[in-house]
């Protein structure tokens, strides 16, 4: 019902904000059309889908003296629609970005298969319109599934709270989400845009229609981001249990901490840019247009002060999840905590400053080369922080080798390729001839699939049972882990070699010598592909089906792991009482939280 | 395994599986380091600036491989020694790490974070800084090819010759080349991956990057010779490519006649008895030709009074492969030089007393019909 709403709300405000731009264009005797009520439009149904799906009844009733109308409804029902429980929209979240993966892979797949051969098979502009979309949207699944889904339903519970800081603006950036999608994947019926999920202009001021949504697109997913990552920060610096000091916190804690900082910092940069395209586009401005006296290079500068930063708040939380699963599964106390909660401050401080090591190549004065090229590298001493406490965590521990932890154990792996590989790119005169091949998609697969996507998979197995109150069938979760691991490294190794022997990025074709890799690229990337719907078939079945899990299956330390499965609305059947450090295996006595004495009944304390 | 007393929290010790762990991660550097000794990584070298990258790239891949190494040991090892059987029953030891293991592990990776960056990092784009400043002994100017980037196509232009083409790039082999790289709508990036030269070309600016190619060779041998738009610039950025190719200086500058270079002289040949003669510090003919393969004469009359003049014949115009070298004297006077055969070509003459442009003219030696 409440989708209706929105929806109707949607349709009304695209035709009040294209009437009104077309009122207007009238009036002045401009011809009516163009971009500007597309984007007024779009704007209008944005807020029109919010009003619709719930935030009139919520919250902006009371903006007019109404009483505003909460209600806290059970079942099914509860996920489809304006609800601010954290947990909900934690799953709301997880779901919608496993059906964008979903979509995103699947033009993944489009691409392996354009590229078995190295004619085009596809139009050009085809191709590029399919990549450009499985660019951003796998970057929207990065930046958001980790934070937005596991970060809202588990950080509320690791530090004892009932609920995030901001409710209503956690349930606001949520439904955010929905018109990123539909913005994005009407573009195609627009001409679509071709000019990948970068967007340099001059490419992007005068290509396809489609440029236009995405813009649009993009600057409402910053805005979601931004509010998502205030939430967060106020939440893990205000909400705290008692007892839970800063470096009592759960690791993954730290990390959605760390992430969260970036994405307010740093998300208006890419908006601002966008920005400026579109009044190129629109407006007739020449920001970036060297013969109106702009520069090209401008928005590189601005779109990398975003966008590097960004590859951190996919990949923080990615650590995050995999030291927290490293240690419970390891049954030992985290090792070199603080080093790793300095590693992960030390990433968000330097993560500003590295921005002009894509640009090595761009035309950029040279004498930038030098500074970002040796701050850039500083980043692996922050993130080899993390590495110690992750090999350290693993040392002399028991390991459990169950499916979280075969992905976490993965995720090391993975990311020892892609940071390595990461020097090359840093370094001025390798990345001279790397810049913009299969190198460099090789490399930030290996961090943000090998790493982040790797991480996701250990965090969803790890807390299904805690969210759905079900197991899944270890057997195919194993399998899933195993498959996906050994066919990840069967896509992606041939692929640094491609790109060294000359292949480069975003092409449908290339010359015949590289024809071996590719075609051994995609078979592999069809057998990885097809891993996903056994863990889809796994996932989907357990949560009807599966056994029924415990309060803690995993007999981990940590908060969450105290309250059932899944918790009660309220979280904590009452305030949890933090004493000690959150992994203390192995220490007898020691104790995360002090015992709840007097077990009460759920529910009932709204 | 078993332990009977419990070390002290956070002390590191020394046992069995530390020594395993030790020897598999030597063994596995050795075995690393030992691959690379020989393996082909890198396509085909064809410039000086091929040199300078794959170098860092490789010193690069030997720094990385006791790294990924050391990761994949302890992944190895703890796998194959502290897997449990099932769910564990006991916990691990409570190791958390002394401030001191994190000082020692800050010590190592930013020890090897600094090398990083002054070696192959600031070392390398030192290297490619001299490569790019074109200080070849004996070397005056660099040749300048102009590239135009435009959808989806490459114009080539050699301003001192004008020429320009879009066919194919040629480019003379051991000569300093200086490309002034510019835009006419998107951004493109000029990128030749057998040279390891890649730079953007942007509208309203003009990007430059220098390279000396070292070895002849052409797109069909080697795929890797080609000038392929890097930059993603919309319908046909996957086939924005332009074949290259390097000649022998000879053959480029005949290829820039048949080109009809403008400003360069050319001539058939007629006989195998050439005159020239030098008045007023100028030579009267600014071409002169010959079959090839068959020896001649140059019959040089100077007229300068009391001022020496010769004629040397040279296949690159900062004379370093010479072909023949007349004997110099004084006017007024006239000598005849005998020159053996020559391959055929488009080569320079000068005299080498005043090699300036009145002085200078090209040498063509062509392949004759019946001859």
């Amino acid at each position: 019902m409440a989708i209706l709403k929105g929806i109707a709300g949607a349709v009304a405000g695209y035709a009040l904000g294209f009437a009104v731009v077309a009122a207007a264009q009238l009036a002045m005797g401009n011809p009516v059309g163009g971009a500007v009520p597309v984007v007024i439009g779009s704007v209008f149904a944005t807020v029109g889908w919010l009003l619709g799906v719930g935030l009139w009844r919520a919250w902006a009733r009371e903006w007019f003296g109404l009483e505003p109308r909460l209600d806290v409804p059970t079942g099914p029902g509860r996920y489809f629609r304006f609800n601010t429980d954290h947990k909900v929209i934690g799953v709301q979240y997880l779901v919608t970005f496993v059906i964008v993966f979903g979509l995103a892979g699947l033009l993944a797949m489009v691409i392996r298969w354009e590229l078995i051969t190295p004619a085009a098979d596809l139009g050009g502009d085809a191709y590029n319109q399919v990549m450009s979309l499985h660019g951003i949207l796998m970057v929207a699944v990065a930046v958001a599934a980790v934070l937005g889904g596991l970060g809202n339903y588990c950080v509320p519970l690791m530090i004892g709270a009932r609920d995030m800081a901001f409710p209503r603006l956690n349930a606001l950036s949520y439904w955010l989400i929905p018109p990123v999608a539909v913005l994005l994947l009407t573009a195609p019926f627009v001409g679509g845009w071709d000019s990948g999920w970068t967007a340099y202009p001059p490419l992007s001021v005068v290509n396809a229609g489609g440029q236009v949504l995405f813009v649009v697109a993009i600057v409402i997913f910053g805005l979601s981001s931004i509010l998502g990552g205030l939430n967060a920060i106020a939440t893990i610096l205000r909400m705290r249990a008692p007892g839970m000091t800063l470096m009592r916190m759960p690791i993954f804690v730290w990390s959605v901490l760390a992430a969260s900082i970036i994405s307010l910092l740093f998300t208006q940069f890419f908006a601002a840019s966008l920005i400026l395209v579109l009044l190129d586009r629109v407006a007739g401005t020449t920001f970036f247009e060297a013969a109106g006296g702009g520069n090209p290079l401008l928005y590189q500068h601005l779109f990398w002060f975003y966008s590097h930063p960004a590859v951190y708040v996919m990949i923080l939380p990615g650590f995050g999840i995999t030291l927290e699963v490293l240690t419970h599964f390891s049954r030992k106390p985290l090792f070199a905590y603080k080093g790793a909660v300095a590693g992960f401050l030390g990433i968000v401080v330097l993560s500003g400053i590295v921005w002009a090591h894509h640009m090595f190549t761009s035309g950029m004065a040279h004498f930038m080369n030098i500074p970002f090229m040796a701050l850039t590298e500083l980043i692996s001493i922050p993130t080899g922080l993390v590495f110690l406490s992750a090999l350290g965590t693993i040392w002399r521990g028991r390991l459990w080798l169950r499916t979280p932890m075969l992905f976490a154990l993965a995720v090391l792996f993975n990311f020892a390729i892609g940071g390595v590989t990461g020097i090359y790119l840093a370094d001025v005169a390798t990345d001279i001839h790397l810049q913009d091949t299969y190198f460099v998609v090789a490399h930030f697969h290996y961090t943000i699939v090998g790493g982040e996507i790797f991480a996701l998979m250990a965090g969803i197995y790890y807390w299904y049972p805690k969210i759905t109150g079900r197991m899944y069938r270890e057997g195919l979760g194993r399998l899933h882990a195993v498959w996906m691991f050994l066919a990840f490294q069967l896509v992606f190794l041939p692929l640094f070699v491609a790109g060294i022997h000359g292949m480069n990025r975003r092409i449908n074709e290339y010359v015949e010598p590289l024809r071996g890799y590719n075609v051994f690229a995609s078979v592999a990337a069809f057998v990885l592909g097809a891993v996903f719907l056994i863990a889809l078939g796994n996932l989907v079945w357990s949560w009807a089906r599966g056994r029924v899990a415990e309060a803690n299956p995993w007999r981990a330390t940590t908060l969450e792991w105290t309250t059932s499965s899944p918790p009660p609305p309220h979280n904590f059947e009452q305030t949890p009482e933090v004493v000690g450090d959150p992994y203390p295996y192995g220490e007898p006595g020691a104790v995360h939280v002090r015992p709840v004495t007097v077990p009460t009944i759920a529910g009932g304390s709204e | 395994m078993d332990e009977t007393q419990t070390p002290p929290k956070g002390r590191p010790r020394i046992g069995r599986e530390e020594l395993w762990a030790a020897l598999l991660w030597v063994a596995l550097t050795a075995a690393g380091e030992a691959v690379l000794w020989k393996a082909p990584l890198l396509p085909e070298r064809y410039a000086n600036t091929a040199h300078i990258v794959d170098d860092a790239f490789l010193v690069l891949t030997r720094l990385a491989v006791p790294v990924f190494a050391f990761v994949l040991t302890v992944l190895v090892v703890s796998l194959l020694r502290f897997r449990s059987r099932g769910e564990p029953a006991e916990d691990g030891e409570p190791i958390r790490g002394t401030p001191r293991t994190i000082a020692t592990w800050l010590g190592i990776t930013g020890g090897l974070a600094v090398l990083l960056i002054f070696y192959p990092g600031v070392y390398g784009i030192l290297e490619l800084q001299r490569a790019h400043s074109a200080g070849v002994e004996g070397e005056t100017e660099p040749l300048i090819v102009e590239i135009e980037a435009a959808r989806w196509a490459w114009t080539v232009t050699y301003p001192d010759a004008g020429v320009t083409t879009g066919e194919e790039l040629v480019l003379p082999v051991d000569r300093t080349i200086r490309f002034e790289i510019t835009s006419v709508d998107v951004l493109h990036s000029f990128w030749i991956p057998a040279f390891r030269a890649k730079i953007d070309a942007v509208p309203g600016l003009t990007t430059v990057t220098t390279v000396r190619p070292e070895r002849t060779g052409s797109y069909e041998d080697d795929p890797a010779l080609r000038l392929q738009c890097a930059e993603l610039c919309g319908l046909a950025h996957s086939t924005m490519m332009l074949p290259v190719r390097v000649v022998e200086g000879p053959a480029f500058d005949a290829w820039l006649l048949e080109q009809g270079a403008a400003g360069m002289p050319t001539c058939e040949p007629s006989g195998t008895e050439l005159r020239i003669v030098a008045e007023n510090i100028a030579f009267d003919q600014t071409c002169l030709a010959v079959p090839a393969d068959t020896p001649f004469t140059i019959e040089l009359v100077n007229n300068d009074a009391g001022v020496p003049h010769n004629l040397s014949i040279a296949e690159d115009p900062e004379w370093t492969r010479v072909l023949y070298t007349g004997e110099t004297f004084d006017g007024v006077a006239t000598r005849t030089y005998e020159v053996p055969g020559l391959p055929a070509g488009v080569y320079r003459f000068r005299c080498d007393v005043h090699p300036i442009p009145a002085m200078s003219g090209t040498f063509v030696v062509k392949e004759v019909e019946g001859s």
